[in-house]
């Protein structure tokens, strides 16, 4: 059975002055995968992000939504994702419980629906002990399982991670993508987007590159590895990117 | 580890100078505040500035009025009260109440709101200036009237000397004419008696002769000797006849007839002879008598001559009565006008004016209700704290506008820069939240916290230093919550236009400088220049302090300051759109708003 898409990029164009950062993107993301995006620094990986966060306004293109055209930045559209970035984005001086009460009330869940979503988060990013615990006293994976908790709040159909691994080490590394492959198991769409090429060549289902303000495709990129016999996604991003 | 100190010295300069806030705060700032000081303070004078007065004592007030024009304007009122209750309403600067002292003292009391201190100080200098010049040129002019008076009664006495001179002059020369005149009036009268007892005596004789004898006598006499002549020579001619007739008898006869008449005849002529003699001696007697009604003639002359110069002398003396009696009028009128200014007394003549200060406030009316006598006995010492608190409370009004502008500012700043520098603040943008939404959060927060400390205050200034803050509540919480919230709106907008914490709040207090320098506590605003004047008037800072003094002391309810209560709110509304605008600038420039 054919995916259905859960988000089409079609023509997607941004411009910051005379330096065009996105050239033409499109391409579709399906329903519970994980989608990687990858590129080199400053190639539009962030902008591309912003854009569907609506915290950027795109020059040209629509997005769809389940073949819907959407605004992103509308209320209803931002009910359905959930965004985490390398650094954390939560209250410091509120508690765990605090401050997944708070976002969860921000984004209209229901009092009884949030009680029970918050035990169930709590306890799938193992922070029920640190429930009453200051989020400024965390350690450093407690706080990015704090920040994915949020992010999950309010039952995103879309889960968006700017380099959600980096700077951890290899321990948290695993605790963080562990967590990734929970969210993918209760149904939920995973982008990340990451320097980190060999996790996400092990945790992502499919992924495509920025370069340029371009963007290839996990196909054409398939066709270019098998072409030039590459089997990491290391080798294949400096082949390609060359 | 010197060199480690200069090291730092340097990166903090730079990195201090290369914040184009910091080094506008650093170096635009004081000199922005200079400007301002410059431009407030470039003109002298005073900007409406107005001051009412009542005249009980009819005092002339237009040159009071001309010399303190450069102060404002004044304004006439019959009552007191109504005077009084402007002041209250700081619609007036003062209240000059005139009375009369008695005699030409006149007591100023000057009336003014000892809340707005500086102002009324500096105005009472003023007016107790132009009231001592004023007593000077009064003194001046009491004494410039009392010379032109000393000036006039020895001009009197100069006329009053000549006049006598004359007097005395004329008197002589009157004496000397008198003493002639009755030396002449002595002759003539010697001459008269003369001539009267000669008149007497040849009258008598006159009398006596002119029985006897006439001129009439004379010539009949002497008709009648004719006619006896005749007889006697027709007798002769009869006898001659007889004789020729020979009638020797009635010869003889006639003879002794003719005898008879010739004695008859010599009569006669004795008789003539005598009567024309006696009509020699009245003829002379009349001459005498002619000479004594020509001496009586020259007698009348004398008199008359006299009569004229004494006439002329009575009409002299006349004239002389009437320059004596005007200048006896003269003198009578200077005695007068020397005696009253003898009987204004030093006092009144060296100090016409009694001026007095009467403060309109004089602590709450709790601390009055407290220390007066008729409520239970208190300690002296309680007493004394009491009024100590009566002065201290005229601080109150500026303490709670100054604090509340303070918290609102500093703590609206620090709210908003807190969030924007928290590491949450990213995620707002995710949620599906209008962003007024955050700016209202904000505002709520350090609008409940200011609340809490204006909570405070006012429970501090209640029952600690015995102000009327619960009997004026609905007068005091609006202000102080619309003041309140102009400044936490002035906070969020620095906040927003100036993110760096140490920068926003040098901002902070830059404006916070600003407004006290603007704000008539420190440099009153009717000193400032017209436009700077009519600026500060209208800021909230300066709206909020009156409308509070109004309220704190004089009980003064909102709804009689409508005026500045709309100006407070229009302050709201501007400053909210403000920081609308500046609130979204700056998220457009962050490229986080769609």
């Amino acid at each position: 059975m054919k995916k259905e898409a859960i988000l089409e990029f079609k023509g997607i164009s941004k411009k910051f002055g005379k330096q065009t950062v996105l050239s033409n993107v499109s391409f579709s993301i399906y329903e519970n995968e994980i989608f990687g995006l990858l590129g080199r620094s400053g190639a539009g990986k962030t902008t591309l992000l912003h854009i569907l966060l609506g915290l950027v306004e795109e020059d040209k293109g629509v997005i769809l939504y389940k073949g819907r055209k959407i605004r992103p930045n509308s209320f209803a559209m931002k009910k359905k994702i959930g965004f985490a970035a390398q650094d954390t984005s939560f209250y410091p001086k509120l508690s765990v419980e605090e401050n997944l009460w708070y976002y969860g009330r921000m984004y209209d869940v229901k009092r009884k629906v949030l009680k029970e979503r918050i035990t169930r988060l709590l306890e799938l990013f193992s922070l029920q002990r640190a429930r009453k615990v200051s989020a400024s006293k965390l350690s450093g994976g407690m706080k990015r399982r704090l920040d994915l908790a949020i992010c999950l709040i309010h039952d995103p159909d879309i889960i968006i991670l700017d380099e959600p691994t980096t700077g951890l080490d290899i321990i948290l590394s695993d605790q963080i993508w562990d967590m990734i492959k929970r969210i993918k198991e209760v149904g939920k769409t995973v982008i990340i987007s990451s320097h980190i090429l060999h996790q996400m060549q092990q945790h992502c289902t499919t992924f495509g590159i920025l370069d340029q303000g371009m963007f290839y495709d996990h196909k054409g990129l398939y066709s270019f590895a098998k072409k030039h016999k590459i089997k990491s996604l290391e080798r294949l991003f400096v082949k390609f990117l060359q | 580890m010197i060199m480690q100190t200069f090291l730092n010295t340097w990166k903090n300069l730079k990195n201090i100078f290369r914040s184009w806030v910091s080094m506008s705060m650093l170096i635009i700032g004081p000199l922005l505040i200079i400007a301002i000081l410059a431009f407030s303070f470039s003109s002298s004078g005073f900007r409406n500035v107005k001051l009412g007065y009542v005249n009980e004592a009819e005092f002339e007030m237009d040159s009071l009025v001309d010399s303190l024009s450069y102060m404002g304007k004044f304004y006439p009122y019959t009552n007191l009260d109504v005077c009084k209750d402007k002041l209250m309403r700081q619609a007036l600067h003062g209240c000059l109440h005139i009375r009369s002292l008695g005699g030409d003292r006149v007591g100023i009391e000057a009336h003014f709101d000892n809340g707005r201190e500086i102002i009324s100080l500096i105005l009472l200098e003023n007016l107790k200036s132009a009231v001592i010049e004023k007593e000077n040129v009064i003194v001046e002019s009491a004494t410039e009237g009392m010379l032109s008076q000393v000036s006039s009664v020895a001009l009197l006495m100069d006329e009053g000397e000549a006049l006598l001179y004359e007097m005395i002059n004329s008197l002589e020369v009157q004496r000397r004419q008198l003493v002639d005149a009755r030396a002449r009036i002595h002759d003539a009268e010697t001459k008269y008696d003369n001539a009267l007892y000669d008149a007497h005596r040849n009258y008598d004789s006159l009398i006596v002769n002119s029985g006897e004898y006439g001129e009439d006598a004379v010539d009949e006499i002497e008709s009648a000797r004719t006619r006896v002549t005749n007889t006697i020579t027709m007798m002769h001619n009869l006898r001659s006849t007889a004789l020729y007739l020979n009638d020797s008898y009635t010869a003889d006869q006639i003879s002794s007839n003719i005898n008879y008449l010739e004695d008859i005849e010599d009569d006669l002529w004795t008789l003539q002879y005598n009567v024309q003699s006696d009509m020699g001696v009245y003829k002379s007697r009349l001459g005498d008598v002619d000479d004594i009604l020509d001496d009586a003639d020259d007698a009348q002359v004398y008199f008359d001559d006299a009569l004229r110069e004494l006439n002329t002398m009575i009409i002299t003396l006349d004239s002389r009565l009437v320059s004596l009696r005007s200048t006896k009028d003269k003198i009578y009128e200077q005695k007068n006008k020397m005696k009253e200014v003898a009987g204004m007394g030093t006092d009144a003549l060296l100090h016409p004016f009694e001026f007095e200060y009467k403060p309109l406030f004089s602590g709450s009316k709790r601390i009055n209700k407290e220390i007066t006598p008729a409520v239970a006995e208190i300690s002296e010492e309680k007493k004394r704290d009491l009024i100590n608190y009566g002065s201290t409370q005229i601080l109150f009004p500026l303490i709670i506008a100054i604090l509340v502008c303070f918290i609102a500012v500093i703590l609206s700043n620090i709210i908003v820069l807190d969030e924007m520098h928290s590491p949450a603040y990213f995620r707002g943008f995710l949620i599906p939240a209008f962003r007024q939404v955050f700016t209202a959060s904000l505002f709520l927060t350090s609008f409940v916290i200011m609340f809490l400390q204006i909570g405070v205050l006012l429970l501090v200034a209640h029952y600690s230093f015995y102000l009327d803050v619960f009997e004026n509540i609905w007068t005091i919480l609006p202000v102080v919550v619309l003041i309140g919230v102009v400044f936490s709106l002035y906070g969020m907008i620095i906040a927003y236009a100036v993110k760096n914490k140490a920068s926003s709040l040098l901002v902070c207090t830059f404006l916070l400088v600003i407004t006290f320098i603007l704000s008539g506590t420190i440099f009153p605003i009717e000193r400032m220049s017209a436009f700077m004047s009519a600026l500060a008037g209208s800021l909230p800072f300066s709206v909020s302090v009156s409308m509070l003094q109004q309220s704190l002391f004089y009980g003064i309810p909102l709804s009689q300051m409508g005026n500045q209560f709309g100006l407070l709110l229009v302050h709201v509304v501007f400053t909210a759109i403000v920081l609308a605008i500046v609130r979204f600038i700056s998220e457009l420039r962050k490229g986080r708003l769609v």
